[in-house]
């Protein structure tokens, strides 16, 4: 209604002289209400246009206006605000009745926000609605419609229309997809065309469904596709907050997304009072939290719930609660898969201090074993396998004999395969109840490393167990090589020691077949070349003890033609053996051009003459054909333990003179000792063997002066050496040799000391600090140490003045009989005791037809 | 990268075999080479010896579960698990007043 000028209230009844056409609104205001628009701020939009209207009062501005109330609708029915809209639409239609039709455009918009759609939706009724009605009816459609369901039941449309029928699908399938998992099929909705105005709910039905299938791309890829200005587009935000991307949201977005999120606080804090309660080891308490974790569990993460009675079964196991109650809590047993038998047997091994939890741990790495077989963890045989089987041996290697014992006992008596733990179980799990007496394998390191060696038949494998066996069960030694050589036929090792075992039996013909096989696979291995020419002198050397002279010169020719037989110092042996078979053949010419080629070749005849006395009573020469011992030119040490190192690197042992260790201990006490080491050393080992540990003692500390590369073995002699009471000095020589050994990479010598403190374990209480590394100051210390004490010790701590030490050797030096002889001989007299002694060692009721063995004061005077 | 699980620092699942762990350790050393990020680098090979070794990988699957670990812990490094609410609180969120 537009409203003519009037100029001055005072003349109003006198006509007007002319019209003047109202003010046209200002092209300015036009834009800056139009760009009041675009920025979203239909609220000084309005007020302006009010104002503009108010001064203009025509017919541009009334439309002016009515755009702008337009807008502002627009805009508070974007904002959800449709009470607001609809009070403002009745205020216009009231003001501006012209308004009208303007209006039920808007009025049709927000009765289908509220679910009325007819009114939006009638004309689409009417077949002859122009092109252009009909999307614009579907622009509003588009941007408008919130509800699917009251767009599927609209009655003004036919049931076949397609908006219905797409709506009904899209109802559906939104329901669906925000009910539980639905299957592709679901999401195809053919119904819904790419050009249908509700186009924008089909992506929006398939972004959830990736959601829920944890595809966070797809999620993605879908809210991107969404038309910004569709309903379905106000669900990205809470969409994307659930896919933890950060954004504003309202309080349904937040109600949604904690909903649908997952929320994993309380769970927490449930799981963390079992935590304490646990820890606490409080029963009622255990139980009663169990019940609220499993309770919330289910809750929260369903899928965790497995995991989590597995963990609680073995936590609650620990800390004292009882299974079957446990169990109740949880509302039934846990899995009993691998996971659990691992998580189990870990828990066991980790209660130290108690036989019987090792024993349970390697009878629950056994279930492992089935169990992770079954699932495909990995295969039965194979390295895999192998390393669970040596995992458990480790495990035994915590038991002492007596505690493994214990074990095994109990086992016996009481395990049943752990049948408890099978019950109520899933059928694939029960399949591997055990059947009848339950195979105790895993408490026998030697059927455990066996196994180890089945599944994964590897040198490093076979060599653990054969090493286990040299310390367990020596007699089965032999058994393990030979299982060895037939799964690895080219591994050297176990002929090696087929062979040495067969040598020690004096199987000789034996141990040379396996010294020809090792020869096939390493002829240039430095064992199996000394080994060659070791084992024909054993040969030889049989033969001659069993006066076969004939076959003894034939190996002695195949001694003769080998190369290394022509090294250092042997030919003088085989000149001995040679010396020998001459005196077989009454040679006496023969034997006395091998002597003289024995001294040249020796350059020395002392050393030539003791090589020939041992060799001749190692053949089983009776009586010595050898005349007096030459004058001596070398010290009795020198000579002596030169034909020790000979008789080692041959293979034959050498026996000490009588009252020759006294000589050679007065020789070797003398300060600056020069001396060969390989002999000395030789002649320590001698020493040790006859078990003279004052020579051996004397013999480590001359050693000790000939250079740091010999400081290892001499160290360990000299802690062989000592009295079973002398603890710290042997502790310390032990572990410095260790320690210098390790550095010089001398795996041979490492081998030895660790079998001896092995052996010397097993009878003497040996200090935890022979196991300690030294320092290269501490071993300097050591060795000089060793150096100064030249006198064999004495037990002055332990031994009063008037008390002296009654071993043998100590005796001997006193030449006094040790304490116990001496008693029988007090009670019975010499002659009974003498002639018992006599018959005891296999002497012969003959002792004048005994062999006398050349003594050494009778040789020449000492120096 | 801060866990020391050999699985984890390839990003491979725990039954994984031979040519998964190969692939993902060609794929994580393409992502950390040696010259730009050397310490990522290392713990990617650390993980791949690990692994391709049959027997250094039963060894840590031996011994890489704790029995003690807190049950709490078992929610680490686990995605909150969506669960389904039915239609009304996305509708909510269509009906609710935007700002």
């Amino acid at each position: 209604m537009s409203q003519h000028y009037k100029p001055g209230g005072a003349h109003a009844s006198q006509p007007a002289l002319f019209e003047v056409p109202p003010p046209e609104v200002h092209p300015n205001e036009r834009e800056r209400i139009a760009q009041l628009i675009a920025a979203n701020k239909s609220g000084p939009a309005l007020d302006l246009a009010k104002d503009v209207h108010k001064r203009c009062h025509g017919a541009a501005s009334e439309e002016l206006l009515l755009d702008t109330y337009g807008a502002r609708l627009a805009s508070l029915v974007e904002r959800n605000l449709d009470r607001d809209a609809k009070a403002l639409m009745e205020l216009v239609r009231d003001r501006y009745p012209a308004s009208r039709e303007r209006l039920s455009e808007w009025n049709a918009v927000l009765a289908a926000r509220q679910g009325n759609l007819n009114a939006l939706l009638e004309p689409l009724a009417n077949p002859q609605l122009s092109a252009e009605k009909q999307a614009a009816i579907g622009a509003r459609v588009r941007r408008d419609v919130c509800d699917l369901r009251a767009l599927a039941e609209c009655r003004t449309l036919p049931a076949e229309h397609p908006l219905r029928t797409a709506a009904a699908a899209l109802h559906k399938a939104f329901e669906a997809v925000t009910s539980g998992p639905v299957p592709d099929e679901a999401l195809a909705l053919p119904e819904v065309s790419r050009s249908s105005p509700l186009a924008p709910w089909k992506i929006l039905v398939r972004a959830i469904a990736a959601y829920y299938r944890h595809d966070q791309a797809l999620c993605e890829k879908c809210l991107a596709a969404l038309d910004p200005d569709s309903p379905a587009a106000r669900l990205a935000p809470p969409l994307h907050a659930l896919m933890h991307q950060a954004g504003t949201l309202g309080p349904a977005a937040v109600a949604l997304v904690n909903q649908a999120g997952g929320d994993a606080a309380s769970l927490r804090a449930t799981l963390k009072r079992l935590d304490a309660a646990l820890d606490r080891r409080s029963q009622p308490v255990i139980l009663q939290e169990i019940r609220n974790a499993v309770a919330a569990c289910r809750q929260a993460e369903p899928g965790l719930l497995e995991r989590l009675n597995q963990h609680i079964s073995v936590r609650a196991m620990v800390a004292g609660a009882k299974a079957d109650k446990v169990s109740a809590a949880m509302d039934g047993p846990s899995l009993r898969n691998a996971y659990f038998w691992r998580l189990l047997a870990r828990a066991d091994e980790e209660q130290k201090g108690n036989p019987m939890t090792i024993g349970a741990a390697c009878g629950e790495w056994e279930e492992f074993r089935k169990h992770a077989v079954r699932e495909g963890w990995f295969p039965a045989k194979g390295p895999e396998a192998a390393t669970l089987y040596l995992h458990m041996a480790d495990l035994l290697r915590h038991l002492g004999p007596g505690d493994l014992e214990g074990v095994r006992d109990s086992f016996f008596r009481n395990f049943d395969g752990h049948q408890y733990a099978y019950r109520g179980q899933p059928p694939e799990i029960r399949a591997l109840i055990p059947v009848g007496k339950p195979d105790l394998y895993f408490l026998s390191p030697d059927r455990v490393l066996e196994r180890a060696c089945g599944a994964d038949p590897c040198t490093e494998n076979f060599e653990r167990w054969l090493r286990h066996t040299e310390q367990a069960s020596p007699a089965m030694c032999d058994g393990v090589a030979e299982r060895w050589c037939a799964a690895l036929p080219n591994d050297i090792h176990p002929l090696l020691h087929l062979m040495q075992s067969a040598e020690k039996r004096n199987a000789l013909q034996k141990a040379f077949k396996m010294m020809e096989r090792a020869e096939q696979i390493d002829g240039l291995n430095a064992e199996v070349r000394s080994a060659r020419l070791r084992l024909l002198v054993s040969i030889v050397v049989r033969h001659l003890r069993e006066k076969k002279q004939k076959l003894a010169e034939k190996e002695l020719l195949r001694i003769e033609a080998l190369p290394q037989a022509q090294q250092g110092d042997r030919p003088a042996f085989v000149a001995a053996l040679r010396f020998v078979c001459h005196l077989l053949r009454d040679d006496k010419p023969g034997a006395d051009r091998t002597y003289a080629e024995a001294v040249r070749l020796l350059d020395d005849e002392v050393t030539a003459y003791f090589l020939f006395l041992e060799v001749e009573q190692g053949c089983g020469r009776r009586s010595s054909a050898l005349g007096d011992a030459p004058m001596p030119t070398v010290p009795l040490f020198a000579a002596f333990g030169r034909v020790c190192a000979i008789g080692e690197d041959m293979g034959m042992p050498v026996h000490l003179i009588e009252r020759m260790p006294e000589q050679m201990m007065k020789e070797l006490s003398v300060p600056d000792v020069a001396a060969n080491p390989r002999a000395l050393a030789a002649l320590g080992e001698t020493a040790m063997h006859v078990e003279h540990r004052p020579l051996a003692y004397a013999v480590a500390g001359a050693g000790l002066t000939q250079g740091a590369e010999s400081h290892a073995r001499f160290l360990f002699l000299r802690a062989r050496s000592f009295p079973e009471w002398e603890e710290e000095r042997r502790s310390s020589c032990l572990a410095a040799a260790s320690e210098l050994a390790r550095r010089q990479h001398d795996t041979g010598l490492l081998r030895r000391i660790g079998a001896w403190r092995q052996e010397a374990l097993e009878w003497m209480d040996f200090p935890e600090k022979a196991q300690a590394s030294l320092e290269s100051d501490e071993i300097g210390r050591v060795v000089k140490r060793e150096i100064q004490e030249r006198a064999y010790p004495a037990s002055a701590g332990d031994v009063a003045d008037d008390e002296e030490c009654q071993c043998p050797a100590c005796c001997a030096e006193r030449g006094e009989l040790p304490a116990g002889l001496m008693d029988m001989v007090d009670q019975f007299g010499p002659e009974v005791v003498a002639q018992a002694m006599a018959e005891m060692f296999g002497r012969g009721p003959k002792p004048k037809r005994r062999r006398r063995r050349p003594r050494y004061d009778d040789l020449y005077e000492p120096f | 990268m801060t866990h020391d699980d050999p699985r984890q620092v390839l990003g491979i699942a725990p039954e994984a075999g031979d040519e998964e762990i190969r692939a993902a350790y060609l794929r994580k050393v393409k992502e950390y080479p040696p010259d730009r990020a050397p310490r990522e680098f290392e713990k990617v090979r650390d993980a791949y010896e690990t692994l391709r070794d049959p027997r250094r990988r039963m060894r840590e699957l031996l011994l890489s579960v704790d029995p003690k670990q807190p049950l709490a812990s078992l929610l680490e490094d686990r995605a909150p698990q969506p669960r389904f609410t039915g239609p009304e609180p996305w509708l909510a969120v269509l009906t609710e007043p935007r700002t």
